[in-house]
């Protein structure tokens, strides 16, 4: 499992691969703790293969920080096997996913959290 | 350093000696040291007496001298007289000897002894102070020196008093540290005052400097054997902190174990005691958590007069947060099922949501979970989904199905987006509501058990009653990995419509 961040103007990316699970999420918590922090944050999950509790409670916790700053984090990239345990636990309505992360760079940040206020 | 008093002390050796010598004709036989007789036998030197004399030599130094007056002709006994000396030379070297090597053996014995009092003294001693105290004041008495003191940053103690400020023993720690080696004080280094003589001995504490033994002012200096008893008594202390410290590790691991229990208790406390008694159910619920205590609950509210509501949950996370939080969602669903005027699935959830949203944030966690409410007058089961999977649904005859979630988990935003919904639930259908420990249970091979195998499972063993279908599904699992220690908590309920016996 790996780390891999990068910047994009406000937009700032984090890159995951391998397990999402309970040994990495303290270490994105702690990248999301960090200074600097933005509100507008993409988690790219394209190397990932298996996102547990752990890992969900993690990225839960991300998108409530950036939206109460005004901004939001998105997920993209997904695999299969991640997007079905986002589609079984129905995170995918709480979540604004994307399929590649340039769009989910470039798509208007204003019109977030459309669905979290269905 | 042989003395006069020890050739003298020979006096039966000499004795005979002389006997023989006066048999054999000489006039007197005499042992002198330093230029005077000290023993002499025979009667008195006879004039003109010729006097031979040989010296008792032990290495270079002369202890003394042996005599004899003759008057024959005396050239060929020299050589027995000088071989004379020569044995009782040899004599008193081999005692001199001995005496020493018993010295030495006394002097290991009481060392050994004092090791072993010290031994039996810490044996008792828990504290790490206490232990520390004892082993100052016995290094002291051990190596007679007027103070000794243990440092083990950051406890220090000095017997009988302080002799050294605490700056400067930090200081001479430090060095010791860096050098991995004693370090030997004396008067010509600079010593602060009233300091004559100090040694400081490292003090390993699981492969690692941690811990000193300082001697001071021992009158004539430290010696070689002063050392090695000090060596002793640090390699002692060593050992001694190791067991203390190990002491009081086991003991908060005994203690924490002890509250593991004790929660491990109140968590199994909180599930209900009994399976709910309907005449048109068969219903079976059962719960391994990973851990002593896990995140997954579930909760049967069964009153008079009232459907019978089915909760099971699974707060994200495993172990004794997830149990806490647990305990937290397993009150507010238990109290909105049973008080709410119309505690609809939905409405329960929603409940739920609202009450646990911003302690859940605080938290950093969710949790899924399943409501159902069962009515016998119309053979269905409402239920709401908040994100929980795997629940499955299967109508007699029919093929298995997830019934899936429509709503996010609890806490994670700020409104449930959860809807009633209803299935038919007639004599032969089942449903059953499992946590993720199920699907995601995984192969040695790290493959996942996944939903499609569940659906199997349940399509083949959907005519057992409920109990047994949960049975053959915890099998399922644990053939699947092979008797892995699971990986997260497994919960399922299992619910069977059954023909009602017609009232009698």
């Amino acid at each position: 499992m790996t780390l891999a961040t990068r910047t994009h103007g406000q937009v700032r990316i984090l890159e995951l691969s391998g397990r999402f699970d309970a040994h990495l999420a303290p270490k994105v918590k702690e990248w999301q703790d960090r200074a600097e922090a933005s509100a507008y944050t993409v988690i790219n999950l394209r190397g990932v293969s298996f996102v547990d509790s752990a890992a969900l409670a993690t990225l839960v916790r991300g998108m409530k920080r950036c939206r109460q700053q005004g901004g939001d984090l998105r997920i993209c990239g997904m695999q299969q096997p991640v997007r079905i345990i986002f589609e079984m636990t129905k995170l995918d309505k709480a979540f604004e996913i994307f399929e590649t992360e340039d769009e989910a760079i470039r798509i208007n940040w204003s019109i977030a959290h459309i669905k979290a206020s269905v | 350093m042989i003395t006069p008093e020890q050739l003298a002390s020979h006096s039966g050796e000499l004795s005979a000696l002389a006997e023989s010598w006066l048999a054999s004709g000489a006039s007197e036989f005499s042992v002198w040291s330093a230029g005077q007789p000290i023993r002499s036998w025979g009667a008195g030197g006879a004039p003109g007496a010729a006097t031979l004399s040989a010296p008792i030599e032990v290495g270079a130094q002369l202890i003394g001298q042996l005599r004899v007056a003759i008057e024959r002709d005396s050239s060929h006994c020299q050589p027995k007289l000088q071989a004379e000396a020569r044995l009782l030379a040899r004599l008193l070297r081999q005692e001199t000897h001995l005496e020493q090597m018993t010295a030495e053996l006394v002097e290991t014995q009481d060392q050994l002894l004092a090791l072993y009092d010290l031994t039996q003294a810490t044996r008792s001693q828990l504290g790490t102070g206490e232990t520390l105290r004892l082993l100052a004041g016995e290094a002291a008495r051990l190596v007679h020196c007027e103070g000794a003191l243990m440092l083990l940053n950051p406890m220090l103690v000095q017997h009988p008093r302080p002799l050294i400020d605490d700056a400067t023993l930090m200081s001479y720690f430090h060095e010791l540290q860096a050098s991995q080696r004693e370090l030997m004080l004396n008067d010509d280094a600079g010593l602060p005052p009233g300091l004559h003589n100090a040694c400081m001995i490292p003090i390993r504490v699981r492969g690692t400097i941690t811990a000193m033994l300082g001697l001071v002012n021992k009158p004539g200096g430290f010696a070689a054997p002063d050392l090695k008893l000090a060596r002793a008594i640090a390699e002692h202390a060593g050992t001694q902190i190791e067991h203390a410290l190990l002491h009081q590790e086991t003991l908060a691991q005994a203690r924490l174990q002890a509250e593991m229990e004790v929660a491990r208790k109140v968590q199994l406390q909180m599930l209900p005691q009994h399976r709910p008694q309907l005449p048109s159910l068969d219903v079976f619920a059962e719960s391994h958590p990973a851990l002593e205590v896990g995140g997954d609950f579930y909760d049967f509210i069964q009153q008079p007069d009232r459907p019978l509501i089915i909760i099971l949950g699974d707060v994200s996370g495993k172990g004794i947060s997830a149990a806490l939080i647990m305990g937290m969602i397993h009150a507010i669903t238990n109290s909105a099922a049973r008080f709410m005027r119309t505690p609809e699935p939905a409405a329960v959830l929603s409940r739920a949501n609202e009450y646990l949203y911003d302690d859940f944030s605080t938290l950093d966690t969710f949790a899924t979970a399943f409501v159902a409410q069962y009515q016998p007058s119309s053979q269905t089961i409402q239920y709401a989904n908040a994100g929980h999977a795997p629940v499955l649904y299967r109508p007699a005859g029919g093929a298995t199905r997830m019934l899936e979630a429509d709503g996010v988990p609890v806490g994670v935003l700020p409104i449930s987006l959860c809807e009633n919904h209803t299935v038919s639930f007639g004599p032969g259908d089942v449903l059953v509501v499992a946590t993720d420990g199920f699907s995601e249970a995984s192969s040695p091979r790290g493959e996942m058990f996944g939903y499609e195998r569940l659906l199997q499972v349940v399509d083949q063993a959907a005519s057992q009653p409920a109990q047994v279908i949960a049975q053959i599904l915890f099998d399922a699992i644990n053939d699947f990995s092979c008797g892995r220690p699971q990986d997260d908590d497994q919960t399922v309920i299992v619910i069977k419509g059954v023909d009602c016996v017609s009232d009698s």
